[in-house]
């Protein structure tokens, strides 16, 4: 089965062409406003999302992003979230590693390098769970309660 | 005795004045003046001979009332020639019929008869002419037409500037003294319908002086001035003051005699002096007085060569109605080389960044492309002094800098003091009166107004900054929007790229490929029209144009071409196409995003009244009465995330500069209404194509 893998990017046009360059690979979830991306990602729990930064009703802004970007790790503290931004600020990249974001991809966008990017974001989060599934088996506790483990870290 | 030697002097004198002027010059002047004198010798000669030969005293007295008849006319001339530039215009309107009456007098001399005139019983032993009927109003108006004569001449000195009036101030007394002396003469006959011949040794005195002060005057000081008098200077009069003072002295005096007698007088003498009395302790205790006395003094007796706030407020007028920098600078130094009667002038600002003075603005001077390094010596000269003025100055400076000042003809270098701190100067040069002479009144002047020209020229420099750097902001703001709206689309084209590679066959690809290109294109195109807003102030053509095609073609430039509804007829104005075009986009944009996806936006355009106009309207967010009247035509404010706040501050100058406006009716969370007004092509640039508009237009017609 093919893992599901969220784009969050308010242009029509990107997402219509990232749907082309991803769909053989993953399982496409597309959002584009804040809203649909939190209701899509609440639904399918994916685990990687790649998140424009400047969404609607604030385009130039990247508040609405790195808010999606909060609700989105509260839901689930173990999201690979790729946030992308057209912003050339230095200071947004670090924010958005600070705020749990697993990468930070500049704009113009690059099919192949996403595609590498996306890749190791699953592989990432396949390790952690088959890490955290194994550490549950050793506790003698099952996946189910992966959950209470995630909501309090250290 | 001596009365003969008395009038033979002054008719010798008056004589000798009428040579000179008629021998060095036969202008008008000089033959009104000629006319003056020797109708006033004439009098004097046939009065003295009448009382030299009593018997025939109605004879002789006959021929001088013929003399006396010419007075009028011939001082009337005199003083409105006197001085004056020989121009109708300057002869008040209501004096030229005057002057043609005066001619009467000598008509009404020939005709009356003698008993009408003057009898008098005893003329031997009481040198008395009572006055007929026909007499009594013949003085009294030769009287009036001296008093008009005294008050033109009066208005005449008055005109003149400083140096004028030293030049003209003993010719022009001595004139107004002789028509003195005859209004002193005359007025008895106001009072006592009499002539006082006793009173003749006086006149001939007083006619001595006048004439040798008229005499010395003209020899010694000579006569190039020629003055334009302004009319309104005329009404007013100190002449007139004085002399309605004299009559009232005259009636109460005389009348004081008729009603108590010879005692009287001294009554009257004593009465007068306890006025005089009373009238001198009030001004020495009053202050308000004191100042009323003073500023008559000042307005009437002391002429400034300048009237300041005349001076001031046509400086001000002239720096405040420039447009930009170039027109301000120049517009200073026109006001510097009028008001100081310079044939050249230039003006030198300090370049902060180079340290030197350099010419910005340039009147008729050649040869000033020089520069003055900020640490020169002559620079230092003018911060110190405050103002360069080559006849005095001349001397102190530097040989190099004097040989340049006096091959360029400079007479005055004129600072911009900002504190203390040096932010050009002014140079004048080539006097256009060679012989004018500078006091220290121009140079107050010069001071005054250059103050203001520094703070005018600070107060450019500084908007100026300010506009740039607010050019920055908006470079700075549109560069992240321009970069991230390239972006995206440059993310789009390079995923077609990498997608085409696998799916180029894909019909569903071909066909999600074109529909991305085909927004990238748009979006593009909306970013073109975002920086064609910002490429501003180019100058507008105007011609005429239809509206209605215009707003088409801006309609098919926005994408979303389903949501907006374009209705109404070709309306042919007179507008910048570029202009209009990028007004009604911006009002097509803010519609479109001030609704919901895809709400619909209506657009009419048509002509009302006399003005063509374009109607946005959609049913959006709207905006609230305090955000129309505070902020929406400010730059860089918005209710609108994307976009940098200009749009709307930009339509305005377009429309503006087009004499259209714009008009708002909004209502939150119902939708505004923008309605752009604008001119009809006017008839006379246009013809047919007006024709056409109002055929178009469905209105009635204008005209």
């Amino acid at each position: 089965m093919k893992e599901r893998l969220l784009i969050v990017d308010d242009s029509d046009e990107i997402r219509m062409q990232l749907k082309w360059g991803l769909d053989k690979e993953y399982s496409l979830l597309m959002a584009a406003n804040p809203s649909e991306a939190l209701s899509l990602f609440r639904r399918h729990r994916p685990s990687v999302v790649t998140l424009d930064l400047g969404l609607p009703p604030h385009e130039e802004g990247t508040e609405e992003g790195f808010r999606c970007l909060g609700e989105i790790l509260k839901e689930n503290l173990f999201t690979k979230v790729i946030v992308i931004t057209g912003n050339e600020d230095r200071e947004n990249a670090l924010k958005a590693i600070q705020s749990g974001a697993y990468d930070y991809y500049k704009k113009p966008i690059d099919l192949s390098e996403l595609v590498v990017i996306v890749r190791r974001a699953f592989h990432l989060s396949g390790l952690e769970t088959e890490n955290r599934r194994l550490h549950g088996e050793l506790q003698g506790r099952g996946p189910e309660f992966l959950g209470m483990v995630g909501s309090c870290p250290q | 005795m001596v009365q003969p030697i008395l009038s033979y002097t002054a008719i010798i004198l008056a004589a000798g004045y009428v040579f000179l002027r008629l021998y060095k010059e036969r202008s008008l002047p000089a033959c009104a003046a000629a006319g003056a004198l020797l109708s006033s010798a004439a009098i004097e000669l046939f009065d003295f001979l009448s009382l030299r030969s009593p018997e025939e005293v109605l004879f002789w007295k006959r021929i001088s009332l013929l003399s006396e008849s010419l007075l009028p006319f011939m001082w009337l001339s005199f003083s409105l020639t006197f001085s004056r530039t020989a121009d109708r215009q300057v002869v008040p309107s209501y004096q030229w019929p005057l002057l043609f009456f005066s001619l009467l007098f000598v008509a009404a001399a020939a005709v009356i008869p003698d008993s009408a005139l003057f009898y008098s019983p005893d003329f031997r032993d009481e040198k008395v002419l009572f006055l007929g009927n026909g007499g009594y109003f013949f003085y009294i108006g030769i009287l009036l037409y001296m008093i008009l004569s005294l008050i033109n001449l009066e208005a005449t000195l008055r005109a003149a500037s400083r140096a004028e009036r030293w030049k003209i101030k003993f010719e022009t007394i001595g004139a107004g003294v002789m028509v003195a002396v005859f209004i002193f003469y005359y007025s008895q006959g106001l009072l006592y319908r009499s002539i006082n011949m006793n009173l003749m040794p006086v006149r001939s005195l007083i006619l001595i002086m006048s004439i040798s002060l008229m005499t010395y005057s003209r020899i010694r000081r000579g006569n190039s001035v020629k003055l334009q008098v302004s009319q309104n200077l005329a009404y007013k009069s100190v002449v007139i003051f004085v002399v309605a003072f004299y009559f009232i002295w005259l009636g109460l005096v005389g009348e004081g005699l008729r009603y108590f007698g010879g005692d009287a007088q001294r009554t009257i003498s004593l009465l007068l002096a306890f006025v005089a009395g009373v009238i001198i302790l009030s001004v020495f205790l009053s202050e308000t007085l004191r100042r009323k006395i003073e500023l008559f003094i000042n307005r009437n007796f002391y002429v400034h060569k300048y009237d300041y706030r005349v001076q001031w407020l046509q400086f001000t007028d002239r720096i405040s109605s420039a447009r930009n920098s170039d027109d301000l600078l120049m517009g200073i130094l026109l006001g510097f080389s009028e008001t100081f009667g310079a044939g050249g002038a230039v003006l030198y600002l300090l370049n902060h960044e180079t340290a030197v003075f350099r010419g910005v603005a340039n009147i008729e001077m050649q040869g000033m492309e020089r520069t003055f390094p900020a640490d020169d010596k002559f620079m230092e000269f003018l911060r110190l002094k405050g103002l360069f003025i080559a006849e005095e100055n001349g001397e102190d400076i530097q040989t190099e800098d004097r040989i340049f000042f006096r091959n360029q003809r400079v007479i005055f270098v004129i600072p911009l003091m900002f504190k203390h701190d040096m932010e050009g100067f002014i140079v004048l040069s080539r006097p256009v009166n060679a012989h004018e002479i500078y006091t220290h009144e121009d140079y107050d002047l010069m001071q005054t107004l250059a103050k203001q020209a520094t703070s005018a020229i600070l107060n450019l420099r500084l908007s100026e900054e300010l506009s740039r750097s607010r050019e920055m902001e908006t470079v700075g703001k549109l560069t992240t929007f321009v970069i991230h709206d390239m972006k995206n689309s440059v993310s789009t084209l390079s995923l077609i790229l990498a997608n085409a590679k696998n799916y180029m066959d894909n019909p569903d690809f071909q066909k999600d490929m074109l529909q991305s290109i085909d927004n990238t294109v748009t979006r593009m195109n909306k970013l073109i029209v975002k920086l064609k807003n910002i490429r501003n102030r180019e100058s507008m053509t105007f011609a005429p144009a239809d509206l209605h095609q215009v707003v088409a073609e801006t309609v098919s430039l926005i994408g979303k071409r389903d949501s907006i509804s374009l209705s109404g007829v070709p309306t042919y104005v007179m507008i910048d196409s570029d202009g209009i075009q990028r007004v009604v986009m911006n009002l097509l944009i803010n519609a479109i995003e001030a609704g919901e996806e895809n709400g619909p936006v209506t657009v009419e355009v048509g002509c009302r009244e006399d003005a063509g106009f374009v109607r946005v309207s959609d049913c959006g967010c709207g905006m609230s009465v305090d955000f129309i009247r505070e902020q929406l035509f400010k730059p860089f404010r918005t209710t609108k995330a994307k976009g940098l706040g200009i749009g709307l501050y930009q339509s305005k100058q377009i429309v503006d500069s087009h004499g259209g406006r714009i008009e708002i009716r909004s209502e939150i969370d119902k939708g505004s209404v923008f309605t752009v007004l604008l001119p009809l092509a006017g008839e006379n640039e246009t013809g047919p194509v007006e024709k056409k508009a109002q055929e178009l237009c469905g209105k009635e017609e204008i005209l």
